[in-house]
């Protein structure tokens, strides 16, 4: 287990230093000159050789990046062009929505995947099964963002039962927050539900053709501890890492979702960034988001080679 | 077993014993299966009609897509305007109608794009083998493990908002996967006896990649091919409606739903019908992915 958990600790150490650099060079590809593009177009001669003294834009790239690289490690994301404030403020202020966002949407998905893939694998054929299908196919082929739509004219402006926009902070005010989260909560979650119940599904039928499943059986345990202790446990585990996996997709969904419940979070900050050209603000925010990803990758994948031994051997 | 026959026949192909008919007999019967499944069946028939609609668009769309007709604006759905008209009095069907050449034209430019750089990377991988494909698998597992829309929110800060942006930041995005499944799809190919025929032969490394191992590695890229571009027709509808993809007036379904959630209180049903375009077609993509896998597996040929 340790040698595994390095293993995957050096390669997430790697992804991230991967992606730094990719984030790095994203502003020097912009085009024209990079402290132009963090001045902005009103910068006087002296602001742009203070700019340039200071990332060291004189000096080659490698350097450069030295330079960067050595700030963001002791928190240093640069300001923003347009308010002035540290970059590592105005990200810290976001992340709360984004958490309650996040986690609001995993909940959703877990609470809808698990009923329909449970379906799907134990009544095969059956009506219910045929509708759980339907619902994945469906789920997969909606857009987030016009389910986003749908619901906003459903349940906010035609029903109003639930807020149009806005986010309150679940510390304050939890009921106000809870009716404020549950909407975009369910836009971002239904197609990673999909995809989760899906693999729920294959997982349990591969799971239900194994012997000790039979053993189990044989041996006159109750069909409800059958599947309870021994056939849902096993089935869970490839459905963890999927998870895993589908924080990359709770990522991109979030950025829609937020677009459409003018929802304060992280997305919303890199689409202001881009508008207003306010390119460390987009730059710090992207490697943010792509740490957390990478680093939630690294503790699913360790908690899966802890749930089941065989991983670990395997690499 | 009737696959290493048409295999052995395409690879024989090269010295010119061939009927041209034989070689197509896999498709033909592929195809024939494709119709037979449902999934096949609603998703070609879903696929074509968005196909019929894009071709046809200026015979089929009663108004202009573009030009503004300010004392129709927010009109409700009517004989006239089956969907409404939007903010500046524009006909919503007729923009919706014209919206699917874009949403075809960019997934299809994002997925060939994203295919043909991915599977010459991916075969090249797979043949050659060593330094060669440790780098570039590493390479993909490096681009699969970023979220693909922080990725081309990324490439379109570099390039610029517009739908080629987006085709070519989707087109990357689509490097990987198409580089696994041809690679893997080499990987169990190039042991095989008709490859070492054609070898001995004398068939440069060219030859055998393109010529001989490509059509058996072509099934493999058509089911993902189909998957891909219902991916990257949602992305470029997600792009747009973010504002990052095709600029308004051009009629995108995405930037449609945009502008429909910015005057949902005028009219509600602005936003409904291009959304329920972009899910129709990804739908009939996913489900002619999945015809085609089942179609397209050579197990299921055995199984008949």
């Amino acid at each position: 287990m340790l040698a595994f958990a390095f293993q995957r600790i050096l390669q997430a150490m790697l992804l991230l230093i991967v992606a730094s650099m990719v984030v790095f060079l994203l502003l020097r590809l912009i085009p024209g000159d990079p402290a132009g593009t963090l001045a902005g177009p009103n910068a006087r001669p002296e602001q742009l050789e203070a700019i340039r003294d200071e990332l060291g834009l004189n000096e080659p790239l490698p350097i450069q990046y030295g330079i960067w690289i050595s700030r963001v490690v002791q928190g240093d994301l640069g300001t923003s062009l347009i308010s002035g404030y540290p970059v590592k403020d105005i990200i810290s202020q976001r992340i709360p929505a984004s958490g309650a966002l996040a986690l609001g949407g995993i909940i959703v998905a877990l609470v809808i995947a698990v009923p329909v893939g449970l379906v799907s694998a134990l009544w095969r054929g059956s009506r219910l099964a045929k509708i759980a299908s339907a619902y994945t196919a469906m789920a997969l082929a909606i857009p987030t963002f016009w389910l986003g739509f749908l619901l906003l004219l459903l349940f906010g402006l035609r029903l109003d039962w639930f807020p149009m926009s806005g986010y309150v902070s679940v510390l304050e005010q939890p009921v106000k927050a809870i009716r404020h989260l549950l909407l975009p909560s369910v836009t971002l979650a239904v197609g990673i539900s999909a995809v989760l119940a899906r693999m729920l599904g294959t997982s349990m039928l591969e799971v239900l053709d194994h012997d000790y499943v039979r053993t189990a059986r044989a041996k006159g345990l109750r069909e409800r501890a059958v599947i309870g202790r021994h056939v849902f446990r096993n089935a869970l585990v490839p459905v963890v890492t999927v998870l895993g996996i589908q924080i990359g997709n709770l990522v991109g969904g979030a950025v829609v979702t937020e677009a459409i419940f003018q929802w304060p979070g992280l997305g919303q900050l890199i689409l202001q960034g881009i508008n207003n050209r306010d390119y460390s603000v987009v730059q710090g925010t992207m490697l943010f988001l792509v740490s957390v990803f990478v680093i939630v990758n690294l503790l699913v994948d360790l908690t899966y080679g802890f749930l089941d031994p065989r991983i670990r051997y395997d690499r | 077993m009737s696959m290493p026959v048409v295999i052995r026949s395409r690879s024989a192909k090269t010295s010119n014993d061939l009927t041209p008919d034989q070689s197509g007999s896999l498709w033909a019967s592929a195809g024939k299966q494709l119709l037979g499944s449902r999934s096949g069946r609603i998703g070609v028939g879903i696929v074509l009609v968005m196909v019929i609609l894009a071709i046809f668009a200026p015979l089929i769309a009663p108004h202009s897509p573009v030009e503004p007709h300010p004392r129709d604006q927010f009109a409700a759905p009517s004989w006239t305007h089956p969907f409404g008209t939007d903010e500046v009095g524009r006909d919503l069907f007729s923009r919706v109608v014209f919206g699917s050449r874009i949403s075809l034209i960019a997934g299809g430019a994002a997925v060939l794009f994203g295919a043909i750089l991915g599977v010459i990377l991916g075969m090249v991988a797979g043949f050659k083998g060593g330094w060669v494909e440790t780098i570039l698998t590493r390479f993909f597992d490096l681009l699969l493990a970023f979220p693909a829309v922080l990725l081309a929110i990324a490439a379109i800060a570099v390039l610029g908002r517009s739908t080629q942006s987006a085709v070519i930041a989707i087109g990357i995005i689509n490097i990987p996967s198409f580089a696994r499944v041809a690679r893997a799809a080499v990987l169990s190919e190039v042991e095989k006896e008709y490859v070492e025929a054609v070898r001995s032969f004398g068939a440069s490394n060219f030859h055998v990649l393109f010529r001989t191992l490509l059509p058996n590695v072509l099934p493999s890229i058509m089911v993902l091919a189909s998957v891909a571009m219902a991916t990257a027709i949602m992305l470029e509808a997600s792009l747009s409606f973010l504002g990052l993809g095709t600029q308004p007036p051009s009629p995108s379904w995405g930037n449609m739903v945009s502008a429909g959630r910015t005057y949902l209180s005028n009219a509600a049903w602005y936003g409904i019908f291009p959304g329920m375009f972009i899910m129709l077609l990804v739908l009939g993509l996913n489900q002619l992915g999945d015809g085609l896998r089942d179609a397209l597996d050579p197990r299921s040929h055995d199984r008949k």
